[in-house]
């Protein structure tokens, strides 16, 4: 059961990069970015461009490229969805959809249907810790995973900026009264979501190769891991992705893996009924 | 050249139609009369010009299929520019005993109903004598009630399923993968000796045919899967599959599916150190696996009906000659070499048909294919079918990979004699 339950927490990380990138821009815009994956997955692309497809650059140029363009291509997004925005969160949050599509599109247009391998650059080695055997892989991702967490968490805890995150998701008129930019607090949040993207896709690639699919099927077990987190809180999709990545590893294993989307359904509504405001809520009472 | 079936389409026949026609109707058959006599003298074989597909006087034979150039999976028309390339070199080097073979290749987007439309635009319009290399299994099984219809000759569509062995009509050189797994367990079990096997199977028509080829051939031999354990096409990851493997105490894997999912695995069983001999069915055996996997293909075995793609059989070695010089965009590998042999055989039987001096219709040509006996066709061999068999391939060689190259292990031997018997009911 151990090395069930490593694999989960290994596969949980990555599901919690990716759903902090989804809460980021939902509690600053209350809107659902659908086109998260598939930007994540035109960040790999560009690296796998860049690297093992032909260019041969230095791993750690490509990867600064393909976070500069992805950053680039969230600001462009995120001017194209700002007006919408204005309008209605359904309405912006619709139009992501068209967006995943057009970067699918892309992806098709340049690389085709094809699938291809993108590993990141460590050796082969791998150690038997207690029966369990665990690669460098398994390790960086945990690091990783870790270390961008905890900058995420200091950048929003200590820097203006990040207060002014904090201020603006929870109340945003307030924040606009109190003379906050909301488009500097939308834009932070759009250009952190594509960096925990671009790194999020970049670790999954390893295990589940490169096709114009792969990220954007991997977002939707990570939007799972932040509707368990309860969608505005960014310690609670981090939990939520743990919790998400060994639940469906265990289901997997004892019970049926044909069933495992099925699993995932059932898991959200069984921990929306207990916790509707997500793991991590308070109770909240009301008087009447 | 459009056939009289088409004229009879497109004349009027409604009483409006036919009043205005009567008025002058008999100068129209003296006309039409005179026509057909002047048609008549010019050529003495005007019954063998109306035959489907042939053109007598340019020694030409049209053939066509259906292909995914747009859709899901646009690389399967690489079957289809491999049989291309086959043809067009024949015909640089003068045809079939002078006869010329024109190939056309229509777009389906793999999607069954278009292949149907596709089929009827290719018999009613392009005049067509056979189909040859029409890709895909559902988008062939869809063809089945019109192509038999029309008694059309279906050679080697590339689709592996037991309704189309079924059909008269319908020569496959895909096996049914239920003789792959069989033929893979057997040599599990016989030269490697091994007896604890496992089965990762694709939850569609081609995991289903594994999982009752193996389950079927192990019962004969009083044994069981250790474990059995299914995975959704779109899957990308198979890390808990492995894990249950590991956990049944498995020493073989037989894991049928695409090459993405044996990629998939292979790295999965790596990251848990699970050691193994592994059986992948035979589109695996192909360069683009290594591209995926790179050093983990390295043992894999293949139970494949067709010689690998590095094979030295002349037959092979002009296929990686002259799918190039057409095609260079494409990758040499397993997909192209399936559509190479199936262009082989349609000329092997066409060839004959030509001898025999028999007329060069539809029936004469499945006549024909139903007499093929243990025939090689490109990188298949011992090809047989007969009036109500059509289990072309009857025989696998087993396939290893090594140092990113594809070498036979173990030459065509039968299929397990419990399985094929089974498969033929």
């Amino acid at each position: 059961m151990l090395p069930v339950i490593w694999q989960g927490i290994v596969t949980g990380c990555l599901y919690s990069l990716g759903a902090l990138g989804l809460v980021m821009i939902f509690k600053s815009s209350r809107m659902v970015n659908f086109a998260h994956g598939a930007l994540a997955g035109l960040g790999a692309f560009l690296v796998y461009a860049l690297t093992a497809g032909g260019a041969s650059w230095p791993w750690t140029a490509a990867v600064a490229v393909a976070l500069a363009a992805s950053i680039l291509v969230s600001v462009l997004v995120y001017f194209v969805i700002a007006p919408l925005l204005e309008c209605s969160d359904t309405t912006a949050t619709i139009a992501t959809l068209g967006i995943g599509m057009v970067a699918q599109g892309i992806i098709l247009w340049q690389f085709g249907s094809n699938i291809f391998r993108l590993d990141l650059p460590l050796p082969n080695v791998s150690a038997s810790i207690f029966g369990l055997s665990v690669t460098l892989y398994d390790v960086t991702v945990l690091l990783v995973t870790l270390a961008v967490v905890g900058v995420l968490f200091l950048v929003i805890d200590r820097t203006r900026l990040g207060i002014s995150f904090r201020a603006a998701s929870t109340d945003p008129f307030a924040g606009r009264v109190c003379g906050l930019s909301i488009t500097r607090v939308h834009l932070f949040s759009w250009i952190i979501s594509a960096i925990l993207g671009v790194i999020a896709a970049l670790l999954i690639v390893p295990t589940t190769f490169l096709s114009s699919t792969t990220v954007t099927t991997f977002m939707l077990q990570a939007f799972a891991a932040a509707v368990i987190g309860g969608f505005d809180s960014l310690p609670g999709s981090a939990i939520g992705g743990i919790l998400v990545g060994v639940g469906c590893n265990l289901f997997s294993f004892y019970v049926a893996p044909e069933l495992l989307n099925s699993f995932l359904l059932v898991f959200i509504l069984f921990s929306l009924s207990c916790f509707p405001g997500g793991i991590l809520s308070k109770r909240m009472g009301s008087r009447v | 050249m459009v056939k009289q079936g088409a004229w009879g389409s497109l004349v009027p026949k409604s009483p409006v139609d036919e009043g205005i026609a009567g008025q002058g109707r008999r100068k129209f058959l003296g006309v039409a009369a005179a026509v057909m006599a002047g048609l008549m003298s010019v050529s003495g074989t005007a019954q063998a010009e109306n035959l489907p597909g042939i053109d007598v006087a340019n020694k030409e034979v049209r053939v066509g299929a259906f292909a995914p150039i747009t859709g899901p999976v646009p690389f399967y028309a690489t079957i289809n520019h491999a049989a291309d390339a086959f043809f067009r070199d024949l015909n640089e080097r003068g045809g079939i005993q002078g006869w010329k073979v024109k190939y056309i290749v229509r777009d389906d987007g793999y999607d069954p109903a278009q292949s149907l439309a596709v089929t009827r635009r290719l018999v009613e319009d392009d005049d067509i004598f056979a189909l040859v290399a029409s890709n895909g299994t559902a988008t062939n099984v869809a063809v089945i009630p019109y192509t038999r219809s029309k008694n059309l000759p279906v050679i080697a569509p590339s689709g592996g399923s037991p309704k189309i062995i079924a059909q008269p009509h319908m020569f496959p050189l895909l096996p049914d993968y239920a003789l792959s797994s069989a033929a893979s367990a057997q040599y599990a079990l016989d030269v490697l000796k091994k007896q604890k096997i496992a089965l990762i199977w694709e939850n569609d028509e081609l995991g289903r045919r594994a999982k009752f080829g193996l389950e079927l051939f192990l019962k004969s031999r009083d044994l069981a899967p250790t474990v059995d354990v299914s995975f959704d096409v779109a899957t990308t990851d198979l890390s808990a599959q492995i894990q249950r493997v590991a956990a049944s105490d498995a020493e073989v894997v037989l894991l049928f599916g695409s090459n993405a999912h044996l990629a998939s695995a292979l790295r999965a069983a790596e990251r848990i150190s699970w050691k193994g001999e592994w059986f992948a069915p035979f589109f695996t055996a192909d360069p683009s696996t290594y591209e995926l996997t790179g050093k983990l293909l390295d043992g894999v075995y293949f139970s494949s009906w067709l010689l690998p793609v590095d094979s030295d059989r002349e037959q092979i070695a002009a296929y990686r000659d002259v799918v190039p010089k057409y095609y260079p965009n494409d990758r040499l590998g397993v997909f192209g070499l399936n559509g190479w042999s199936a262009a082989s055989l349609f000329v092997l039987a066409f060839d004959k048909l030509i001898s025999s001096g028999q007329a060069l219709t539809y029936e004469n040509m499945i006549a024909v294919m139903n007499t093929l006996d243990g025939v090689s066709a490109g990188a298949a061999d011992k090809v047989t079918f007969e009036k109500g068999d059509h289990r072309g391939t009857r025989q696998e060689a087993m396939i290893r990979a090594e140092n990113g190259k594809f070498i036979v292990a173990q030459d065509f031997r039968p299929y397990p004699e419990v399985v094929f018997k089974t498969v033929a009911k």
